[in-house]
């Protein structure tokens, strides 16, 4: 019977052997024995035997056939096997283990193929915490495998067969319930599939890791999304299913676990009973690749999702959130410095190089005739390392054309728009700190004192950006505003009003207060910056980090002054996404749309009421 | 008289489109912004590609703006990305606040735009100037049949699925009453020639609501003399495309006398043969060969090369197979006092005063238009007898005053 794995991105897992698995629920070590305990589904019966391998070198290997094999009804419910002459459950003991290592690797095999192994702890074989993994199978079930081990003197008749009471009791139902995508991690978990549930009987979701609970929630608490696969694949044995029979469930767990263990999931109903139950595995390595587990996590809802925004609220967001310390990556600053920097600069100009590093060529051209540059500390900062060595050389060839000083900061990573920005401004030793975009040039000579001397004409200026336009002369930017979208509800986004329009559409020709500035150009005095802790790094990789710093920056009481007088060009390209995959961009967009709506929407509803664009 | 602020909105900048349409919409603005009772004109043209991130808008001059659109559904006229009407579009009229926005077209653009422009305020004038017979016809606004290329006389829902029978008749009724309801908010229709009034008068608009104004022409400041070279000169300016009937030409070259041929030239100045179907690509080149002695192929020209070509011409031949509405070349024919020799159909008709400004000949026929050429040689006087009768074409400055009149005459409350 074949399960549809797809989620909404239609990606299919693949076996090797046709949908074969396994799962070892104990492995443990008592005086010269080796006790493995698991279950082996293998539908097309091609498993030959079990391999067992320490450091890569095989320790043994078992005949499939000579294991003794019982039933696991657990295992029979999971994949829908009503018959039960299937024996899915296997024991096996290995005797005199030549073993020095804490865990083994096991894996089954066909004739050709084998399984993908897995890498069991072994443990101390303890009569108590055996028995609680025979938990879940029947009476029958768990006496035979205590028989047989007492018949290999394993078993210690003196103690009592402890019945858990507290273990709920199977019970059969009609639900059906899948896993598709899972991760699990030590505060956090995620999940989605889907469910079927034609009697409505399932009242429950619990999670669960070696017998213990560790969330609980009501069966309505979850995302519903729509699954015509699943319907399709469900009418075949004639079973109707809402539309919405997807879910998922994301969320932050009250105590740490052990992310290495798996987590059982039931479905209960009102009585308790369990009607399902799946086993989910951690996958730790790919919840460490951002880029990996954000692009499987993207793929379970689709944008158009009507209730998109709680998706985010109630289990993307919390989520992630978890899981940001784990994506940070580590500044190791290195300081490059070509020239006699300048003493006591008033201003240091930080600007972050990304991918296209020739603009850099072209901002020291047009800098180095600018006399403001005497008071000025510049500042690049590498955040790409594909080109670091690239801009290191070509600096040491290019710095005697232009005679210019400046510094390269590099960090050894890419850490987005805030980190960069970070870095950069923790070299600077200037009064102000201005931040600029590499794609961003100037027009005149002079446009640093011009944009300082506005900053000091309003004594509550917290930060001044100039009036940035398209190589064609039409806006680029003029400040700021935020705004809801009628196809993303509930998300607050940034836009530029008049953005390709031309300079003279809204009349500005004096310095203004406006809602927010651009991080593509941005003057501020350092001190504010270093008081609100300069951009904020949870905003994965780029997007609501400059309004978050306007919006933290209007928290001390101090406004957003744009001074259309200073004019440059931003030449913003049309955004290449790092993936090229713009459904990936644009929900990793949202995710920081999310986090800073919840941390700014009633800020911004009172600023929307009080400060009119034009 | 309050100071008018204008919008002209074209389907091209005539810079990167040089079309007939666009240009007429161009020298419109151009007029405009000269006029002391404009406050301030700004002229839109659409633009193929977009070269800023999330904005269709762009920058050619401070006033002359790019409009980036598409617009996949031609049966309709829709714009594929309706956010950009009612968003950004928008957005520009808020902050430019038209008193007058004059739409040269809405191909390429879509309708909503120009419906957008009520949305956006009742009080501001909207006006339309027709371009071919677009809202009527599907088969590129020529009123030809597909096919066959015959002349099309009146739409109607069956007769249109005759020309694309894979369209429901049905559709065609739907697509007449969808366009009709967009036109019904316009405020004023312009049509460059009379015969297109007609046209859309029989096809259901009120006639009283268009208004007819030639389009404008720069003057040609440097009228040549004229350069006899002892042959008589009859060319041909424009695309080299089937419906434009320079075979029509071509053949009736092959049936004149050798006498005849012996003191003509036909010249052929214009583009894009090589972009036509092969069967009509071929058909031309082997005219061309057989008429080798008297035809050149001159190739393509720049607008400002005009004046120069025309002053070694005689008789400039206008031999398309479709109505026409008001073809450029005439007038810069006759600014340069060149008579016509055109299709005796539409708006050629009814610029070309047959006998005082120049002569028609049965649309199609090379046997009729070999006729007229060799009447033509044998009638020494009239080429100069004609060229007396010609008046050169409307100026810009009295095209935009017209307009300007025009725009201060419409009542909204009507």
């Amino acid at each position: 019977m074949k399960f549809p794995f797809s989620s909404s991105s239609g990606k299919k897992v693949q076996q090797n052997l046709n949908n074969a698995h396994f799962s070892i629920d104990y492995l443990g070590k008592i005086e010269n024995n080796l006790i493995v305990f698991g279950w082996l589904f293998d539908p097309n019966k091609l498993i030959v035997s079990a391999n067992f391998y320490a450091q890569n070198k095989i320790l043994s290997t078992v005949e499939i056939d000579k294991v003794l094999r019982f039933e696991r009804e657990d295992v029979n419910t999971h994949f829908n096997l009503n018959s039960t002459s299937e024996k899915l459950g296997f024991l096996f003991q290995i005797s005199n283990p030549v073993l020095d290592e804490p865990q083994l690797d096991i894996s089954f095999s066909a004739a050709e193929e084998q399984l993908d192994s897995k890498s069991i702890k072994i443990q101390t074989f303890e009569q108590e915490d055996f028995l609680e993994s025979l938990q879940n199978l029947t009476t029958n079930d768990r006496q035979a495998i205590i028989t047989t081990l007492t018949d290999l003197k394993i078993w210690k008749k003196s103690k009592p067969e402890k019945l858990n009471q507290e273990k709920p009791k199977s019970k059969k139902s009609k639900v059906q319930f899948h896993i598709d995508n899972s991760f699990v991690f030590e505060s956090a978990i995620f999940t989605s599939g889907w469910i079927a549930d034609p009697d409505q009987e399932a009242h429950l979701i619990s999670f669960s890791q070696k017998g213990k609970t560790i969330f609980k929630s009501s069966i309505e608490e979850v995302a519903n999304i729509s699954r015509t696969d699943v319907q399709d694949f469900l009418r075949k044995s004639e079973v109707e299913v809402p539309l919405k029979c997807g879910f998922i469930k994301a969320f932050k767990l009250e105590n740490s676990i052990d992310a290495s263990k798996d987590v059982e999931i039931f479905i209960l109903n009102k009585e308790g009973e369990i009607l399902k139950m799946v086993v989910i595995s951690s996958k730790l390595a790919e919840i460490k690749n951002f880029k990996k587990i954000t692009e499987n996590i993207f793929g379970t809802f689709p944008i158009s999702h009507e209730k998109l925004f709680e998706i985010y609220d109630n289990h993307i967001g919390p989520f992630f959130k978890e899981l940001t310390p784990i994506w940070k990556k580590k500044k190791n600053k290195k300081v490059y410095t070509y020239g006699k920097q300048n003493q006591n600069p008033e201003v240091s100009l930080v600007v972050p190089l990304y991918g296209r590093w020739d603009f850099l060529n072209f901002q020291l051209a047009i800098f180095c005739n600018d006399t403001d540059f005497s008071k000025v500390e510049l500042i690049y900062v590498i955040d790409d390392p594909s080109i670091a060595d690239a801009v290191i050389g070509h600096s040491n060839a290019i710095f005697p054309i232009y005679q210019l000083p400046f510094k390269i900061v590099y960090g050894g990573e890419n850490f987005g728009f805030a980190g960069a920005n970070n870095l950069g401004v923790s070299e600077a030793t200037g009064k102000y700190v201005l931040l600029m975009n590499s794609d961003v040039f100037p027009k005149k000579q002079g446009w640093i004192s011009e944009l300082i001397k506005q900053y000091n004409l309003y004594p509550d200026a917290g930060i001044v950006g100039p009036r940035l336009t398209y190589e064609d002369e039409s806006l680029q930017h003029e400040g700021m505003v935020f705004e809801k979208n009628k196809f993303l509800k509930g998300f607050w986004f940034n836009i530029h009003p008049g953005k390709g329009q031309p300079k003279w559409i809204f009349n500005h020709n004096n310095t203004k207060e406006v809602p927010m500035l651009t991080g593509a150009c941005m003057l501020m005095l350092k001190e504010t910056y270093l008081q609100v802790n300069g951009f904020d790094e949870d905003y994965l990789q780029g997007d609501f980090e400059d309004s978050d710093l306007n919006m933290k920056v209007k928290e001390l009481g101090l406004k957003s002054y744009l001074a259309p007088q200073v004019e440059l060009y931003h030449l913003e390209r049309k955004s290449q996404s790092l993936f090229n995959n713009s459904d990936w961009k644009l929900k990793l967009t949202l995710y920081n749309a999310w986090q800073h709506t919840k941390k700014w929407n009633n800020e911004i509803e009172t600023l929307n009421k009080e400060l009119q664009y034009a | 008289m309050p100071k008018e602020r204008i919008l002209v909105i074209a389907h091209g900048h005539p810079q990167i489109n040089k079309g007939g349409g666009e240009i007429a919409a161009y020298n419109l603005f151009l007029g405009l912004k000269a006029n002391p009772q404009v406050e301030k004109a700004v002229f839109i043209g659409r633009a193929a590609k977009s070269e800023h991130e999330s904005t269709p808008w762009g920058q050619w001059k401070e006033d002359e703006l790019l409009f980036h659109s598409n617009m996949s559904d031609f049966f309709l006229y829709a714009q594929d990305n309706k956010a950009f009407v009612w968003k950004e579009f928008r957005s520009f009229l808020e902050a430019f606040k038209p008193t007058v926005v004059h739409f040269h077209h809405y191909i390429h653009l879509g309708l909503e735009m120009v419906r957008e422009v009520k949305n956006y305020s009742k009080s501001t004038k909207l006006i339309l100037t027709l371009h071919e017979y677009h809202g009527i016809c599907f088969n590129s606004g020529q009123m030809i049949k597909t096919g066959s290329n015959k002349l099309c006389f009146k739409a109607s829902p069956r007769e249109c699925n005759m020309c694309f029978p894979h369209i429901e008749a049905s559709k065609f009724l739907l697509r007449e009453q969808y366009i009709k309801s967009y036109f019904h908010i316009v405020d004023q229709f312009v049509s460059p020639s009379k015969f297109l009034i007609q046209r859309y008068s029989e096809w259901g608009l009120d006639s009283s609501k268009i208004a007819h104004i030639e389009n404008g022409q720069p003057e040609n400041k440097n009228l040549k003399p004229f350069k006899t070279n002892n042959k008589i000169v009859f060319a041909f300016f424009g695309q080299i495309n089937p419906y434009k009937g320079v075979d029509v030409l071509l053949e009736a070259a092959s049936l004149l006398p050798k006498a005849v041929k012996k003191q003509i030239q036909i010249q052929l100045n214009g583009a894009n043969l090589e972009h036509q179907p092969q069967d009509f690509k071929e058909k031309i080149h082997n005219l061309l060969k057989v008429n080798s002695k008297i035809v050149i192929n001159q190739g393509g020209y720049e607008p400002n090369e005009l004046p120069d070509l025309l002053a070694q011409v005689n008789w400039v031949v206008i031999p398309s197979i479709w109505w026409e509405n008001a073809p450029m070349v005439i007038q810069e024919a006759f600014n340069a006092k060149v008579p016509v020799l055109c299709s005796n159909i539409g708006g050629m008709a009814e610029q070309v005063e047959d006998g005082k400004t120049g002569i028609h000949f049965r649309v199609g026929k090379p046997a009729d238009l070999a006729n007229k050429i060799i009447e033509i040689v044998e009638n020494n006087a009239l080429e100069n007898e004609l060229r007396a009768n010609i008046k050169p074409a409307q100026s810009i400055e009295s095209c935009t005053k017209k307009h300007l009149e025009l725009y201060s005459n419409i009542n909204l409350e009507a």
